[in-house]
């Protein structure tokens, strides 16, 4: 099973984010924020990043271009909301593999794990 | 369960918190906002709070509150690029939004509806900041991809100038919220598998985040078909994917040798010749001497799935299954979590060192604390008497020694479970604010608020007790203390005033001030209405120093406010505020200087359950007197207790102290027995406010943490006694209510018509 990064400042989302994944026995670990996003990466190395964009100290999107200039292969879905279409564009441009919008069905998280670490 | 929307008893509290603490960002910073609206930190912090908010009430499904997080987030997303001036209209507004949003979020766990119409509100925040919320979306111009093509493309360029262009076709589907980046995800994975011959829309249209339903790519593939379709079918909300001329291609494609004489791609691992070996079907030699005759076979190459039946490795069968196989885990990929279900969920590890609990279980282990403090004071007790019984005998040391052990124990276990229940002053202090802003908004006046100490831990009980009295210090000072700004100025002051609040810990107590920088408060006119009230005599008036005329302050009914106020002024308030406080064994000063300011002093122990008092021996009765009330202990002899005017007081450093005999207050028995003026007597000088009392007492018995117990539902109220509490020896001894006793005392005094006043 997969090691799956979960960051959004919402610690709400965080842990229903993590029991739709964990349940299906992936291993979850969580960042609150951008910076620590990075830090964890770098560290637990997970197969993939769940990653909210509007976040203090470190927003999805930089967080993305560090944790892929880091690692060029990292594998990174962002979690969105309406009104950040362009941020999206961003994101996808600096190599998101995927994103999700919120409000999200839990299929849609699973779908979108399962294209990437199946 | 809550049925309304969709989240669990488990969520509930989590998301309660959360969105609590948005708003609480958003109620501070909004009120910052009105005057610092350059700060583009603070506007971003505010405009992350409203859409974290927004996302989460989304994920609940509570309509009404997305809505009005999302006119919120719209306005403040005007202020952010500086289209809009955060005027104080459109901040009222906005904090008036946020007292929705309160109502909204107090609907998430709860059988009830609010009656709240957002649409109204919406309506205000879209009138004043003149956006309409649906355009909340920033479309900025996003830079050039230019530079993003695939090198791999580019490197294999030469290689397949002989494959035939490819036309695909996705349709994006229409629920997508940024279509356009579904399309430039279309557009670069395909670059990692070919040549993009043409493009429509074009690429600087998708990259104006235009919305995309169709996009068609002329395509020149360098990868076998199959990667391709899985590479697209990894996108999400591609709703088709349209491949002409796929049947013709697909074979030739497969002969392209590319993805093995590199080392496979991560995309790539599923590939046909992988898939083969995986599954122990062929063998890599098998597979790399396949791949080998199909770059060397002249003319048009073989499919190698042809050359693997050719050479007699794998069956005609064997191969359809696996090719089959390949796609079905294209078209269904979440069949392999749905597979993983099933394996170890023991490794399942979710990071968080934090555990809720609900407040009745801290209540609850509190009270046992309590319950064992109780214990431990009378194994001490036990223990004393023990050792003078049985002085050496080895069996009681021991049992001394466990004593001590247990009571160390007991006393961390309290400071521990103490810290768990203490929260940060912050929870109350952060609502002021705004509390602040609006009252002086109301008032016209201009008034900061300061705050010091906000992370100052009290026990929650105190926390949720102290609120009340803290709001109606602070409306007193909006409005009677900081004066107009014309006012102001015309005495040499700023015209903005200043309300500090502050909260510290000193000797295991809790100080919380409340200080303004307005008039102070005319001792002259708090007499004056006094005696208009007819609650003290003019003659009593005059006799008053000015200490004692500002504890008048606190007596019911008094007002001094020329115009009874919205804000406050109607004169009920400033005993209650006492009364509050001095029941949580607290003491509540004041000091006032006029012309310059005012400043309220709130002492409170730092827990209620738990009461650290000073225990005296009154006619064989112990007592507990609240430590915080206690100033001072004196032992003088009987006859320095002189009369004046019909009551005991003595003199105590050339101020003059009225006392009581506590035997007598509570009608025991006398306790003359046959002492000679010559005898000491002890005096334990308590106070409230600026009121000193001296309790004369047979004797002092030391100081000792006790756990009270209400006594009202028992007995009733009792003039003079708020609490009772079990001592070390089993005994039950009553605590003193401070301030009753002295107003008991005094009322004594005035019913004699001798006020206590006695000549300098």
């Amino acid at each position: 099973m997969a090691k799956i990064l979960v960051v959004d400042d919402a610690e709400f989302l965080r842990v229903r984010i993590s029991k739709m994944l964990s349940s299906e026995g992936h291993e979850i670990i969580e960042a609150e924020n951008g910076l620590k996003a990075v830090e964890t990466y770098k560290s637990a190395r997970p197969d993939l990043v769940l990653m909210d964009i509007t976040m203090p100290e470190m927003d999805g999107l930089t967080a993305l271009r560090e944790i892929r200039s880091f690692d060029s292969s990292a594998k990174v879905v962002m979690l969105t909301a309406l009104g950040q279409e362009s941020v999206v564009l961003e994101a996808i441009k600096a190599g998101a593999r995927d994103f999700v919008v919120k409000p999200f069905e839990k299929e849609r998280v699973l779908s979108a794990v399962a294209k990437l670490v199946g | 369960m809550n049925t309304r929307f969709d989240i669990t008893e488990e969520e509930l509290p989590i998301f309660r918190a959360e969105a609590e603490d948005q708003l609480q960002i958003l109620e501070e910073g909004l009120v910052q906002l009105e005057r610092k609206s350059q700060d583009q930190e603070l506007v971003q912090a505010l405009f992350r709070a409203a859409h974290t908010l927004k996302g989460s009430a989304g994920m609940i499904g509570h309509k009404r509150m997305v809505e009005l997080t999302h006119a919120l987030e719209t306005v403040l997303d005007g202020v952010r690029k500086q289209a809009l001036e955060p005027s104080s209209e459109l901040i009222d507004v906005m904090l008036e939004s946020l007292d929705s949003l309160h109502q909204l979020l107090d609907e998430v766990g709860s059988e009830e509806l609010s009656s709240i119409n957002v649409h109204s509100i919406i309506a205000q925040l879209q009138q004043l900041s003149g956006v309409q919320s649906g355009s909340a979306s920033s479309i900025q111009k996003p830079a050039s991809i230019a530079s993003q093509p695939s090198e791999k493309a580019q490197s294999t360029n030469q290689a397949d100038q002989t494959s035939q262009p490819l036309t695909i076709q996705v349709k994006i589907s229409q629920e997508s919220i940024a279509s356009a980046a579904r399309a430039l995800q279309v557009v670069f994975a395909l670059q990692e598998m070919g040549h993009i011959l043409e493009l429509n829309p074009p690429l600087s249209v998708i990259e104006s985040a235009t919305p995309v339903a169709w996009l068609t790519v002329m395509f020149r593939p360098t990868k076998p078909l199959y990667e391709i379709r899985k590479s697209l079918s990894m996108i999400s909300e591609l709703e088709e994917i349209l491949i002409e001329g796929e049947q013709l291609k697909s074979e030739t494609l497969e002969t392209k040798p590319v993805q093995v004489e590199s080392r496979p791609a991560p995309q790539a691992k599923y590939s046909l010749g992988e898939l083969l070996v995986q599954n122990g079907l062929i063998t890599e030699e098998q597979l790399q001497t396949a791949l080998r005759i199909q770059r060397e076979s002249e003319g048009p190459s073989k499919p190698l799935g042809q050359i693997l039946v050719g050479m007699g490795w794998v069956s005609q069968e064997v191969l359809d299954e696996i090719i089959a196989e390949q796609s079905a885990q294209k078209k269904a990929p979440a069949m392999v979590s749905a597979e993983a279900d099933t394996t170890d969920k023991g490794r399942t590890k979710v990071i968080d060192k934090t555990v809720r609990t609900s407040v009745e279980r801290l209540d609850n282990l509190m009270n046992l604390i309590g319950e064992l403090i109780t214990d431990r004071n009378r194994m001490y007790q036990l223990r004393r008497e023990l050792e003078a019984l049985y002085r050496g005998s080895p069996q009681v040391e021991a049992l001394s020694d466990t004593i001590i052990h247990v009571g160390r124990i007991t006393d961390m276990l309290q400071s521990e479970v103490m810290s768990i229940r203490m929260l940060p002053i912050s929870n109350v202090f952060n609502k002021f604010p705004r509390l602040v802003r609006d009252l002086a908004r109301k008032a016209n006046k201009q008034i900061d608020l300061v705050i010091r100490g906000e992370d100052t831990e009290l026990d929650r009980s105190v926390l949720e007790v102290i609120s009340d009295p803290l709001i109606h210090l602070i409306r007193n000072a909006v409005d009677h203390g900081i004066e107009f700004p014309e006012e102001r100025r015309a005495a040499g002051k700023p015209e903005r005033g200043i309300i500090l609040l502050t909260a510290r810990h000193e000797q295991g107590r809790i100080y919380i001030t409340v200080e303004d920088d307005g008039r102070g408060i005319d001792v002259n006119r708090v007499k004056a209405k006094a005696v208009e009230k007819g609650q003290i005599t003019q003659a009593e008036a005059d006799a008053m120093s000015e200490d004692e005329a500002i504890e008048l302050i606190f007596v019911s009914g008094l007002s001094t406010a020329r115009t009874v106020s919205d804000v406050s002024g109607r004169g009920v308030g400033m005993d209650i505020v006492r009364a509050n406080i001095e029941q949580l064994n607290g003491n509540i000063q004041v000091e006032t200087w006029l012309g310059k300011g005012t400043q309220f002093t709130i002492i409170l122990p730092l827990t209620l359950a738990i009461v650290p008092t000073l225990l005296v021996k009154v006619c064989g009765s112990t007592y507990a007197i609240p430590l915080v009330t206690v100033n001072e202990t004196l032992r003088i002899k009987a006859k320095d207790i002189q009369t004046v005017n019909g009551r005991p007081v003595i003199s105590l450093r050339e101020h003059v102290l009225p006392v009581c005999n506590l035997g007598e207050v509570f009608a025991l028995q006398s306790r003359d027995h046959g002492r000679t003026k010559n005898d000491y007597e002890y005096i334990v000088v308590v106070r409230s406010g600026k009121s000193q009392l001296g309790l004369i007492v047979d004797d002092l018995i030391g100081e000792e943490e006790v756990v009270v117990k209400s006594l009202s539902s028992v007995i009733g109220e009792v003039i003079g006694i708020s609490n009772a509490a079990i001592l070390g020896d089993g005994q039950v001894a009553l605590v003193i209510d401070v301030q009753g006793l002295i107003k008991l005392v005094t009322s004594w005094s005035e019913r004699s018509g001798r006020f206590e006043r006695l000549p300098d």
